[in-house]
C-alpha cells in the first residue's frame, strides 16, 4: 500500500516536471519551426509541427536588402560583444587579483564604494553618458558599445572572491623564482582562475549579445547596430506595414544560435555563474 | 569577507620597492578608470543635471526641484510606475513561489533526474529578451497557442488590459528558470544528514520544510527577492518587444509602458534633466525596497 502510493507520487512529479519542462522549451519550438513555415501557414497554424518546411525564410533574410542589413549588423554584433568581453575578463581579473592578494592603501574604502555602487541602476546614468557621448562624438561608434560597462563590479567581486582562495605558496614560488607581479599574475593566477574567469566571460558574453536597451539608446546608424536592434524592423523594412513574422522567427533563431551554442557547451558555467551571488552572499 | 593569504602581495622577488608598492594601483587601474569615466562620474554629475533643464546644447538652466515635482505630478508617469509594479508584482509570486516549488521537487527523492531538469527548466534565460518578446506575439496572436489550446478569443497584443498579462506570461516563462536554478543551488547546500536527521524524528514534509528548510534557505530567499526588485525596476525589453509595434524603440503604448520608457522618451524629447530625474526616483524606488526587504527578512531571525 505505502509503497504503490510513493511509486504513484513519483509519477505524478515526473509528468509534472515533464510538463514543466516542455512548458519552458516550446517557445524555442515555435521559433524553429515558426522560421521553417510559409507566411500563410504560420496564420492558420502558428504553434504545430510545419506539414511543409521551407528554408526560403532563411534565404531571404539573408539576401537581398534584407540581407545586407542582417549580415552587416550580425557582424556587429560580433565586433562589439567579443572585445568587450574579452576587455570586462581582463579588467575583472586584474582588479580582483589586485583586491585578494595585495595589500594597499584604500583598498577596503575603494571596495567597499564598489560593492555599494550594486546599488545604483547604470540606468541613472544613461541621460548624462549620452550628452557626454554626444559631446565626444561617440554616439553611432563601436566604441561607445565596447568601453562603458566594462567595469563590473559583480565580475571583480566573483573573480577577487575566487583568488582568495588560492594557495598562497604558489605565487610566492613563482615571486621567488623571479617571476615580476604582471607575470605571475598572468602565467600563474590568472591560469589557476581559469573557471571564475570562464564563468564572467560566459555571462558577459550572453549579457552582452543579448542587450538592447544600451545600443537602441546609443547608435541610431543602422552601420553600427547590433543584430539584436536590427531584426524587430527586419519584416518592415520591405512591405511597410505588415509584419512577417515568418521572417521574424528566422530571424529569431539566428541571434539565438550563438547564445544556444553557448550554453550546451558551457551550461554548468553559465548556471553556476548565475547563482554565484546567491551562494556566496 | 575573509581575505586569508595575505602576505603583504606575494614574496618579494627583486624588484624594486617602489615596484612592489605600485603594483596594486596598476593592476586596479584598467577598471578604475572604465568605473570612473563610465559609472562613477556619470552619477555624480546626473544627480545634478536632475535639478537643470538642459537640452544637450545651450544654457543649463537650474530649476531645482521642478523635474521631480512635474514628473510627480504627470498621469504619463503615474501610469508608466503602475505598469512597473504590475510588472514586479504580478509575477512575483507564480514565478518564485514555483521556482521554490520545483526547487524542492527536484531536491527532494521522488525524481531520479534532476540533473536534466535543471537545464530544461533553465534554458528560457537563453533566448536573448528581444527573440523572446517577438516569439512570445506568435504563441499569443489572435489564433495563437494560448487562445486555441485553453479555447479563449482575448486580443493579448491589441487589448489595453490583455497586454499586461501577456507581458507577464512572457516574464513568468523567461524568469523561472532561474530562481529555480538559485532555489536548487540554496536547496543543494543543505546537508542531506540534516533533512534525514529530522525525518528520524517523525516530523511531516511539511514540518521539515516548515522548520528546517525555510529558515535555512532565507537569504537565499532574500537574494531572489532583492535581485527580482531590481531586475524588475529596470524592466525595459521586455514589454516592448511584446506589445510594441515592429521596430519602434518605445513600442509599447502608455497603457502598457513600463518606467524606463520614461527615460528614452525625454532623452529623445532633449529633456535631458527630466529624464535623468526619473532615474534617480528609479533608484530611491531601488534603495527603498531594498532596505525594507533586507529588515524584513533580517527581524526574524
Amino acid at each position: 500500500m505505502r509503497k504503490s502510493s510513493w511509486v504513484g507520487a513519483r509519477g505524478v512529479v515526473n509528468l509534472f516536471l515533464i510538463a514543466m519542462a516542455f512548458l519552458a522549451l516550446y517557445p524555442f519550438l515555435v521559433m524553429l519551426f515558426g522560421g521553417l513555415k510559409s507566411s500563410r501557414e504560420l496564420t492558420t497554424n502558428p504553434g504545430g509541427i510545419p506539414t511543409d518546411p521551407t528554408l526560403d525564410n532563411f534565404h531571404t533574410i539573408f539576401s537581398g536588402d534584407a540581407g545586407a542589413v542582417l549580415w552587416r549588423s550580425l557582424a556587429n554584433s560580433f565586433i562589439v560583444t567579443i572585445p568587450f568581453t574579452a576587455l570586462t575578463v581582463l579588467f575583472c581579473a586584474m582588479a580582483g587579483y589586485a583586491f585578494a592578494r595585495y595589500k594597499f592603501r584604500g583598498r577596503n574604502v575603494l571596495f567597499g564604494l564598489l560593492v555599494m555602487s550594486m546599488l545604483v541602476p547604470t540606468e541613472v546614468n544613461i541621460p548624462t553618458l549620452y550628452v557626454m557621448f554626444s559631446k565626444v562624438d561617440w554616439l553611432n561608434t563601436y566604441q561607445v558599445q565596447i568601453l562603458p560597462g566594462t567595469a563590473s563590479v559583480l565580475g571583480m567581486f566573483m573573480a577577487r572572491q575566487y583568488m582568495a582562495g588560492m594557495p598562497g605558496e604558489v605565487l610566492d614560488a613563482a615571486r621567488l623564482d623571479g617571476a615580476g607581479h604582471w607575470k605571475t599574475f598572468w602565467r600563474v593566477a590568472a591560469p589557476m582562475s581559469a573557471p571564475v574567469l570562464g564563468a564572467i566571460a560566459v555571462l558577459t558574453f550572453v549579457a552582452k549579445w543579448s542587450d538592447y536597451l544600451w545600443p537602441v539608446i546609443m547608435v541610431s546608424d543602422p552601420d553600427y547596430q547590433p543584430i539584436m536592434v536590427t531584426l524587430p524592423s527586419l519584416s518592415t523594412s520591405q512591405d511597410g506595414f505588415i509584419t512577417r513574422y515568418e521572417l521574424l522567427l528566422a530571424g529569431c533563431f539566428v541571434i539565438t544560435l550563438p547564445l544556444l551554442a553557448i550554453f550546451l557547451r558551457f551550461q554548468e558555467k553559465l548556471m553556476s555563474g548565475t547563482t554565484a551571488g546567491a551562494v556566496r552572499g | 569577507m575573509t581575505l586569508h593569504h595575505q602576505t603583504g602581495g606575494p614574496a618579494r622577488a627583486r624588484a624594486p620597492k617602489w615596484l612592489d608598492r605600485l603594483a596594486p594601483y596598476g593592476f586596479i587601474a584598467p577598471f578604475v578608470v572604465s568605473f570612473a569615466l563610465f559609472f562613477a562620474i556619470p552619477s555624480i554629475v546626473s544627480i545634478g543635471l536632475s535639478f537643470t533643464r538642459y537640452s544637450g546644447y545651450g544654457p543649463v538652466e537650474w530649476v531645482g526641484l521642478r523635474n521631480y515635482r512635474s514628473l510627480l505630478d504627470s498621469p504619463n508617469f503615474h501610469q508608466s510606475v503602475l505598469n512597473t509594479l504590475f510588472y514586479w508584482l504580478v509575477p512575483l509570486v507564480p514565478m518564485l513561489g514555483g521556482a521554490f516549488l520545483l526547487a524542492m521537487v527536484v531536491r527532494s527523492k521522488l525524481t531520479r533526474w534532476g540533473r536534466i531538469y535543471k537545464p530544461l527548466l533553465f534554458i528560457p534565460q537563453v533566448m536573448a529578451p528581444v527573440a523572446a518578446g517577438l516569439v512570445w506575439r506568435v504563441i499569443l496572436s489572435g489564433n495563437g497557442v494560448v487562445n486555441s489550446v485553453f479555447g479563449l478569443d482575448v486580443n493579448w497584443l491589441g487589448d489595453p488590459d490583455a497586454m499586461k498579462w501577456g507581458v507577464v506570461l512572457l516574464l513568468v516563462w523567461r524568469g523561472l528558470g532561474w530562481y529555480f536554478v538559485v532555489f536548487l543551488a540554496g536547496l543543494t547546500s543543505i546537508p542531506n544528514d540534516l533533512l534525514e536527521a529530522a525525518e528520524m524524528d517523525g516530523t511531516t514534509a511539511w514540518q521539515r520544510v516548515r522548520h528546517v528548510v525555510l529558515p535555512l534557505m532565507r537569504p537565499i530567499v532574500l537574494f531572489a527577492l532583492v535581485i527580482d526588485t531590481i531586475a524588475s525596476l529596470q524592466l525595459f525589453t521586455e514589454p516592448n518587444l511584446l506589445v510594441g509595434g515592429a521596430g519602434s524603440t518605445t513600442g509599447a503604448p502608455p497603457s502598457a509602458a513600463p518606467v524606463m520608457n520614461q527615460i528614452i522618451t525625454n532623452i529623445s524629447g532633449g529633456q535631458f534633466g527630466l529624464a535623468a530625474a526619473v532615474g534617480w526616483l528609479m533608484f530611491i524606488a531601488i534603495a527603498v525596497f531594498s532596505v525594507v526587504q533586507f529588515r524584513l527578512f533580517r527581524e526574524e531571525r
